[in-house]
């Protein structure tokens, strides 16, 4: 047994060199963690550059205000910011000012709105809008069960659970993991990388006609479709895990403060009505495992597609039309709840799945939306792999062989 | 030969699907996500065309009273209407004078918001009278300043012209093809000719796919006027006309997709794997313009990527970007360092499909080839 677990092993390494231990792997990789590296930075830039020129004033309120939301912090900002709001935003004056924060009365009501304001606000009520959500679902909940639609009165009263007993007590700067919430490029970069590598790991023996001598080999067939399926997989994995690592660390490191990564998720206004209640850096640990989980769904349907056609062109080209099928499908919200279920592209883009605290009526019981999707498209996969086994099966020639020959040793 | 490529291109591999996706495509985009340059113009377009009609062309004295004085006539009814509501609100009219006056003032401010178009072109014409016309700019404007590449076109590139060469090679047939006497230039030429001559076509269609719509949908008048009446060329130095200008971009497009043809097809013969190829080609074209956001630092990047758009070229300088317009002179002299880089690309795919072993002893026997 160890030893045909080490073989399994041996075949697994080899399989990943054959296919992705390239130097124009490498290259690819390189030029692509440039863009994506370029991108974040450009994207990050675009949105606090309008307040760049202000950094220090910013740093000196920033330090003040942050933390634990107290009345004595709202007291001090409404002491700057209250004036402003009560000259009203039409009588503001454009020009400079001497005694501004910043430039100019306009330009201190929307650097204090924008920056400080607003996200206090939100923080600071956040516990009496969830209390509304709570009571307006338990009388939903109550109204439902009279009537006797058992759906919705359990849906109501989940709500109620979820939303029970929330707070955020905190207030941090939350603008580049906004930028990270609403990022895609990295994912559209690891799909396109893997549809490079995985198109040709079944097409590649076609071409040379050596997949019927595979089949014959001792270790062939299902060993080596195993091995092909495992070192996809990783390698799937390992680039999922390196671009997105690199969305998180850029950010992470050109925002600077991160005080909001241990604030609960809800804190950052468009999550306001997610169904976790984990904090923000769980939040994007469990979005990295969700994204990754369906950059693999998409890689076995790469995988599918290079075992059913004879040319690495057209299954280059077949995985194409395949994605970009799939990101329209899924940017046009079409498909309807099963068309979405078997969509992976809702797993690498869960903006929407963790934005609502939406349900599913599943035989009467109220499924969460998110895990709906996570179990239906996994399952697709899981239904493609099969398909995926089944295109590899041993010819009866070669198990007949295999069985021989076990027998003479 | 040329025919010959041209037939393996289309019909063996299946092209001839793919240049039919990329038509149906190109159509629907150009169809289906056609946005007016200007909305509001665009809804008030006949009052404006009423008015243009009169002070089409270069601006006289005449033109200027009319506009003057329309526009103090105008600016009274607009006056008197607000007046009127004020009064009403204030209860100094009754509701029967309020309705009666209501209604006359109403029709003839209808004209308010289509003039106020034509006004403020003529306060930018006025600026400069001798290079600054009038006319409509609707459609040249949504023609010219288009300052996105066509993804699209980008892509079938790619899918396209990545078997020239790379089918050879996956057959392993370019080693039989270099024991042939007629190898030696001739087949790398006829198969750059037929890829080259595919993407000029493809280029031309897609381009005259966008003027028919553009002019069907808005009309594109008046082609012989300067380029700077055109607000988005206003401080332009070329001194060309609008249709010169449209002609002057047809033309860099051109050059810009077949260079990107050109890189294709070097970088189908450095790799010589499909897949590589494919992967190759989606970096080094469409990528660069998913990860920036404004293209202007292209433009003196002596690479594909800002002739493919064109528009860039005639575009003023922008300060506040750092981008500055190129000169009549200066541009030559980058699309000759274009011209002499593309023929680099082409000189390196011919020398690595080309047998010189059969090249000297052809010329050995003195007669070559026949």
């Amino acid at each position: 047994m160890k030893r045909r677990i080490l073989s399994f092993l041996r075949l697994v390494g080899y399989e990943l060199r054959k296919a992705f231990g390239t130097v124009w792997m490498v290259v690819f990789l390189a030029a692509l963690l440039l863009a994506n590296g370029w991108r974040l930075y450009d994207t990050y830039h675009q949105k606090i550059i309008q307040w760049e020129e202000y950094q220090d004033v910013y740093a000196e309120c920033y330090s003040y205000l942050s933390g634990t939301i107290t009345p004595e912090k709202i007291g001090s900002l409404m002491l700057a910011f209250g004036p402003l709001q009560e000259k009203g935003l039409g009588n503001l004056s454009e020009e400079y000012d001497p005694d501004a924060y910043t430039y100019s009365e306009m330009m201190d009501y929307s650097f204090f709105d924008e920056l400080f304001y607003q996200g206090i606000y939100y923080d600071y009520f956040y516990q009496n809008h969830a209390v509304e959500i709570v009571n307006s679902a338990r009388s939903l909940s109550s109204l439902y069960s009279q009537s006797g639609s058992s759906f919705e009165a359990a849906k109501n009263a989940r709500i109620a659970q979820d939303f029970a007993g929330r707070k955020v007590p905190y207030f941090g700067d939350t603008r580049h993991y906004e930028v990270l919430l609403n990022y895609d490029f990295s994912a559209m970069l690891v799909l396109v990388l893997c549809l490079f590598a995985l198109c040709g790991v079944f097409v590649t023996e076609k071409e040379t006609g050596m997949y019927m001598l595979h089949r014959t080999t001792r270790l062939g067939g299902p060993a080596t479709v195993g091995a092909k399926f495992a070192a996809s997989a990783l390698f799937a994995v390992g680039v999922s895990v390196l671009f997105f690592t690199q969305d998180f660390l850029t950010l992470h490191l050109l925002g600077g403060r991160w005080e909001a990564l241990s604030d609960p998720a809800y804190g950052i206004w468009q999550l306001e009505y997610t169904p976790f209640r984990m904090r923000l850096g769980s939040m994007f640990l469990w979005l990295g495992a969700v994204k990754t989980l369906g950059v693999l769904c998409c890689c076995c349907f790469f995988l599918l597609v290079s075992c059913l056609v004879r040319r690495v062109l057209s299954s280059f080209i077949l995985s194409m039309a395949l994605l970009f099928g799939a990101v329209a499908a899924q940017n046009l919200g079409q498909g309807g709840y099963f068309g979405r279920g078997c969509n992976p592209m809702e797993l690498v883009i869960p903006r929407e799945l963790i934005a609502q605290d939406e349900f599913v009526n599943f035989f009467g019981y109220p499924l969460r939306l998110y895990a709906a999707m996570l179990i239906s498209v996994c399952l697709t996969a899981a239904a493609v792999c099969l398909v995926v086994l089944y295109r590899n099966r041993s010819t009866r020639a070669g198990l007949l062989e295999r069985r021989r020959r076990r027998v003479s040793v | 030969m040329f025919l010959y490529e041209w037939k393996k291109l289309l019909f063996r591999r299946g092209g001839v699907w793919l240049i039919l996706l990329f038509l149906v495509g190109e159509i629907a985009v150009t169809v289906l996500f056609l946005q007016p340059y200007d909305r509001v113009l665009e809804s008030n377009r006949e009052v404006y065309e009423g008015y243009l009609a009169n002070v089409n062309g270069p601006l006289t004295q005449e033109k200027r009273d009319f506009l003057e004085a329309e526009m103090s006539r105008l600016n009274n009814i607009h006056m008197q209407l607000s007046q009127l509501n004020t009064s009403y609100y204030q209860g100094k009219i009754s509701q029967e004078d309020y309705q009666a006056q209501l209604a006359s003032l109403t029709e003839q401010d209808a004209h308010y918001t289509g003039f106020a178009k034509l006004y403020t072109q003529y306060i930018y014409v006025r600026e400069v009278p001798e290079r600054r016309y009038f006319l409509y700019t609707g459609g040249w404007e949504k023609l010219l300043n288009d300052l996105e590449p066509d993804y699209l076109l980008l892509l079938t590139l790619v899918l396209l012209l990545t078997p020239v060469f790379c089918e050879e090679y996956a057959s392993r047939m370019d080693q039989l093809l270099l024991t042939q006497k007629r190898s030696a230039g001739g087949q790398v030429l006829w198969k750059a000719a037929a890829a080259g001559s595919l993407t000029v076509l493809l280029a031309g269609v897609a381009q005259i796919c966008k003027v028919v719509a553009y002019g069907a949908a808005y009309g594109l008048p008046d082609g012989g006027y300067p380029l700077e009446s055109l607000v988005s060329f206003g401080g332009s130095i070329k001194g060309l006309s609008i249709l010169q200008g449209f002609l002057l971009q047809f033309a860099l497009r051109e050059l810009g997709y077949l260079y990107c043809a050109m890189l294709v097809l070097a970088l189908s013969v450095l790799l010589k794997k499909f897949a590589l190829t494919l992967m190759a080609g989606l970096i080094a074209l469409p990528l660069p313009f998913l990860t920036l956001r404004t293209y202007y630092g292209l433009a003196p990047i002596p690479g594909p990527w800002a002739l493919t758009i064109g528009s860039i070229y005639l575009v003023p300088s922008i300060e506040a970007l750092g981008f500055t317009e190129m000169t009549p002179f200066q541009l030559g002299m980058y699309v000759l360092i274009v011209v002499g880089l593309m023929a680099l690309l082409f000189g390196y795919v011919w020398w690595n499909n080309t047998n010189w072993a059969i090249k000297r002893i052809s010329f050995g026997k003195g007669g070559g080839r026949q």
